[in-house]
């Protein structure tokens, strides 16, 4: 073989590959999502409550902890309040499992705003302010709804991006609940 | 009735393009004159086609007919007239048709400029080549990208209208066009190419042919560029120009290969050296065209430039795939015979300096291509989604963009074949001196870091090696031919345009080198809240919040908000940043507003309208320099605009009579008629040729 | 000649001592400055194309607070980054410093390496091609020619 066809050869074979790789991501959804978080040791985070106690992560050991991501002036999170009252009535009396809403991006004007909002929302979970939101840059959150569902172990077991779905999420935290 | 109408200007574009191949491949292999001849005129019928494509894609934009999907998708009611006839290409669909038109009249010129020339087959080559790109976007509007697809169901009574930002900025009318302008014209020395490959006339012949395509196109794709830095500056308010966006990059991409290919073919016109090398440059061009539309049309990449249908995806693919196999199998064909004579003389030689300039334009578009698809290698490998931004960018393009700098001040100055070193050492001196007061200037003056520093001596380097050149052969004319300053300086540039239009360009980049070097350097911002009548302090600029108003339109609510700048005591105006909605759109569109200086441009963007006390949060940053990126980007339109004029003979002839008479070398190695002449004639081994042919 | 020689390096000396004197003096970073080079590291969670350093959303403006508090606190750069690789892996802007980023790092160091190798061995090659040899033909037309003139 001449040099040039040397050359052309190789240059092809590159060329395949990059028309290889963009055919597979041709299928692809770049929109779709997942987080590196889940099947890692939940974040720990100590938070004051909008009652004035400490939620502490860590004190919720061997407990399914969920933990949500929310704000007042966030429409989808709104839409979704009625699916956490659902499920943090539902586990009133279960002491093995948790949900505690975190104020996502509160600043002092926002904060007070939510702290107004829940009770029209009937939001009488644990609801807890985040200063200089620690934890949710600690959790990586992106946007708002984010739902983390943490097992016994304290490690990250699901993420769910955008409104929960309520009837899928009570079967996951039963599952949990029961390993 | 306007969609039949369209559809059918569409399926006329299909069948020529497919009468023109059949009847210029019948016409070649019969070696029958007359079917050449018939086969030329279908450009004219594409053009047709493109302009009644484009016509009534127009009038149901302009009528909003709503029967036709995709101005019900991309055209309101409310809509302003410039936006509703640039709506034409604020959409996939219409954007293929933007491309087809453009396709279309380049074809049609292409076809024209060769008239005489219509029995020659590197000709009819070409243009089954173009043919085939043609019968490609056509066909793409026929099948998958039908602009003409009407509504199934109900008609809407009023429609979306354009994205937001394709609304809000008369901009939208000329980056695009321009840009397209540029990606298409690459086709015209693309099909000469593969033409010169397939009827085995690799010599300079197609590289003459298409010289002033590649100009053409390459000026459009320039300016274009330029233009999107422009609009993201002026309409984004992010306070940036350029933030390595994918389709940033693919604009950046083949913009760098024909770069490399304007000059190295210049390396094959003297010396018939690099021809493999050229021919792989504009098939690299033109297919980082179609890769560049791919990546950004697909769906396979996130930006903000991208249309969300991902239809045409795999045909764009495709046809990426048919461009490479047919070129590179080409080449591997015809191997043997394009092996050029070549020899060079010394490695201090203007082309040398080219092959160097040739592989730092190729690392640069390499970096590029890999920064650009790295994620999807990693998504593909690791199924981990990744970007990759600025940092990356431009700490792997710094020093190659510093390279190249210098060799723009380099290789302007050595001759071709060989220089001896008092030669380059006389005309290296005031350059050299330029860069180093520059330099230490820099050093005293400004907190720039190393690259920052070097940035600046290298374009000083480069301006007064230019102005240095143009000085001798301005004296040279003056002293030969007794001439005032300015008819000698009408005249030099008027023997030589390719030459000097070449050093305005460079000029031009130039001056884009040190906006880039300031303005990422020492660029000032920050976001204050502001209550009415209270002002903040910017780089000893004072910024006053005077009040806040809202209009209403059909269109977009806009809420402005006046802040009166102050430098020291001076008043410098009243600037007014404001944030528009859109029905529809629940994220409102801030359009900034600048005040542009000569040193530096201060720019307000309204971050959140006032809140309950009544203030604002606006961003204030002061950007070193950015207008000479503007003013660059019209030098470097000057400059090819002047490359593109014919070079007048007579008055190179005139001058190399009074080289002659002033006891100058004549010059045996005469080049092409429009070669790239070494304006200082000079007792060199070889005597490096002294401009027009003797 | 000597004359023009000493003008020449009295340039060159000028162009040294400024690189020198630029490479030598320590940096005087601006901590504002520092936060919004490392902004640009992250890309802002909730938009397309734009770095936190660029965004005005919520989530940018909290990242960049946060930032700036942890280099009052005295974090080094690679501490603040470290965590927001560790907490925003997919806001990344720069490929990472190892594993698969290394292709990206990698490939077109090596690739320029590569061609300028390439090139070098094609400047040799060229080289060594022979000039044009007179043949004895052309020296009899030279001949005749200087005779005519």
């Amino acid at each position: 073989m001449t040099r040039i066809r040397w050359v052309t050869t190789i240059v092809f074979t590159i060329v395949i590959a990059l028309g290889v790789l963009l055919a597979v991501n041709l299928g692809g959804d770049p929109t779709k999502t997942s987080n590196d978080l889940v099947g890692k040791p939940a974040p720990t985070f100590s938070l004051t409550a909008f009652d004035g106690s400490k939620i502490d992560l860590a004190s919720l050991q061997g407990r399914v902890v969920m933990v949500n991501f929310w704000n007042e002036w966030c429409a989808p999170c709104i839409e979704e309040t009625p699916s956490l009252v659902a499920l943090a009535n539902a586990h009133k009396t279960d002491s093995g499992f948790t949900l505690v809403g975190i104020v996502h991006l509160g600043r002092s004007q926002s904060d007070a705003r939510a702290y107004a909002a829940a009770p029209s929302h009937k939001m009488q979970f644990p609801l807890a302010f985040d200063p200089g939101s620690h934890t949710s840059l600690d959790y990586g959150v992106t946007g708002q709804p984010e739902t983390f569902l943490i097992d016994k172990a304290g490690v990250v077991s699901q993420w769910i991006s955008g409104p929960i779905d309520a009837q899928r999420m009570e079967r996951d935290i039963e599952r949990l609940e029961a390993t | 009735m306007r969609a039949q109408l369209g559809s059918f200007t569409i399926m006329v574009g299909v069948t020529a393009s497919l009468l023109g191949i059949v009847v210029l491949g019948r016409g070649i292999a019969k070696d029958d004159e007359r079917l050449l001849r018939l086969g030329r005129r279908f450009t004219a019928v594409i053009l047709a086609a493109g302009i009644g494509g484009f016509v009534v894609m127009e009038w149901a934009l302009f009528a909003h007919d709503y029967s036709i999907t995709y101005v019900a998708n991309n055209v309101a009611r409310a809509t302003p007239g410039l936006f509703t006839f640039t709506a034409l290409w604020s959409a996939l669909e219409g954007s293929i048709m933007l491309w087809g038109l453009i396709l279309a009249i380049y074809m049609a010129g292409t076809s024209y400029a060769f008239r005489a020339r219509v029995a020659d087959p590197l000709v009819a080559w070409a243009t089954i080549v173009q043919y085939v790109v043609a019968l490609f976007f056509f066909g793409l509007m026929a099948t998958v990208a039908n602009p003409f697809a009407t509504v199934s169901g109900l008609q809407v009574l009023d429609g979306r209208g354009p994205n937001p930002l394709l609304q809000d900025h008369p901009l939208v009318a000329f980056h695009p066009p321009f840009l397209y302008a540029g990606y298409v014209g690459m086709t015209i020395p693309f099909s000469f190419a593969i033409a010169a490959l397939v009827t085995g006339r690799f010599g300079e012949g197609w590289l003459a042919d298409t010289r002033r395509a590649s100009l053409i196109a390459w000026g459009f794709l320039t300016v274009g560029i330029i233009l999107g830095a422009w609009w993201s500056y002026e309409v984004l308010g992010w306070g940036g120009y350029w933030s390595w966006d994918p389709v940033e990059n693919a604009s950046l991409l083949p913009w760098l290969t024909a770069t490399a290919f304007l000059h190295s073919v210049m390396v094959q016109e003297r010396r018939g050296m690099l021809r493999v090398w050229n021919l792989s440059l504009i098939i690299a061009t033109f297919s980082l065209t179609i890769l560049g539309t791919f990546l950004t049309r697909s769906g396979v990449i996130t930006s903000v430039h991208a249309f969300s249908e991902s239809k045409i995806g795999p045909a764009l693919l495709a046809f990426f795939g048919l461009v490479i196999v047919t070129g590179l199998g080409l080449i591997a064909w015809r191997g043997d015979r394009l092996h050029a004579p070549g020899r060079i003389d010394a490695v201090l030689s203007r082309e040398s300096a080219f092959f160097a300039n040739n592989l730092l334009f190729a690392g640069f578009a390499f970096v590029i291509l890999t920064g650009t698809v790295f994620p999807l290698l990693v998504e593909a490998l690791q199924n981990k989604q990744i970007s990759v931004g600025s940092p990356y960018f431009e700490r792997m393009t710094t020093p190659l963009g510093l390279a190249l700098l210098f060799m723009m001040s380099v290789a302007p100055i050595l001759p071709w074949r060989a220089v001896s070193g008092e030669v380059l050492r006389d005309r290296l001196l005031l350059p050299l001196y330029a860069a180093g007061l520059v330099m230490l200037g820099a050093v005293v003056l400004s907190s720039a870091d190393v690259a920052g520093v070097l940035a600046y001596g290298l374009a000083a380097f480069c301006a007064a090696g230019i102005f240095r050149n143009f000085g001798v052969a301005v004296r040279a004319r003056r002293s030969a031919l007794h001439e005032p300053v300015a008819r000698a300086v009408a005249g030099t540039v008027r023997g030589n345009p390719r030459r000097w239009g070449g050093l305005v360009v460079h000029l031009g980049v130039v001056m884009i080198a040190v906006a880039l070097a300031a303005s990422q350097g020492s660029a000032t911002r920050r976001s204050v809240q502001l209550a009415k009548g209270e002002s903040a302090v910017v780089a000893g600029n004072r910024i006053t919040y005077l009040g806040s108003s809202v209009t209403q339109t059909a269109q977009k609510a806009t809420l402005r908000s006046r802040f009166a700048i102050h430098d020291g005591s001076d008043s410098l105006g009243v600037y007014a940043p404001a944030i528009s909605t859109y029905p529809n759109v629940t994220q409102g569109i801030a359009t900034p507003s600048v005040h542009v200086g000569l040193a530096r441009d201060i720019y307000l963007a309204l971050v959140a309208a006032p809140d309950d006390t009544g203030r604002v949060t606006v961003q204030i940053l002061v950007n070193p320099m950015v207008m000479w990126l503007w003013v660059g980007g019209a030098m470097m339109a000057l400059g090819t605009v002047l490359c593109l004029v014919p070079q007048r003979r007579s008055a190179s002839l005139g001058l190399s009579a009074a080289h002659r008479a002033a006891g100058g070398p004549p010059s045996p190695d005469a080049g092409p008629p429009d070669g790239d002449a070494d304006p200082e004639p000079e007792p060199d081994p070889e005597p490096a040729s002294s401009g027009a042919p003797a | 000649m000597r004359s023009k020689r000493f003008a020449a390096l009295g340039g060159a000396l000028l162009v040294v001592l400024a690189i020198v004197v630029v490479a030598l003096r320590p940096s005087h970073e601006t901590a504002e400055a520092r936060a919004q080079r490392l902004e640009r590291h992250i890309a802002c969670p909730v938009c397309v194309g734009e770095s936190v350093a660029e965004s005005n959303s919520d989530a940018s403006l909290i990242i960049r607070s946060d930032i700036e508090a942890r280099i009052r606190r005295g974090q080094s750069d690679s501490e603040i980054l470290g965590y927001y690789a560790k907490h925003y892996p997919k806001q990344q802007l720069n490929p990472s410093d190892g594993g698969i980023g290394l292709v990206a790092w990698g490939l077109p160091v090596v690739a320029v390496v590569l061609a300028v190798a390439g090139l070098g061995v094609a400047m040799v090659r060229w080289k060594r091609v022979p000039r044009m040899v007179a043949t004895t033909d052309d020296e009899v037309l030279v001949q005749r020619a200087r005779r005519r003139a």
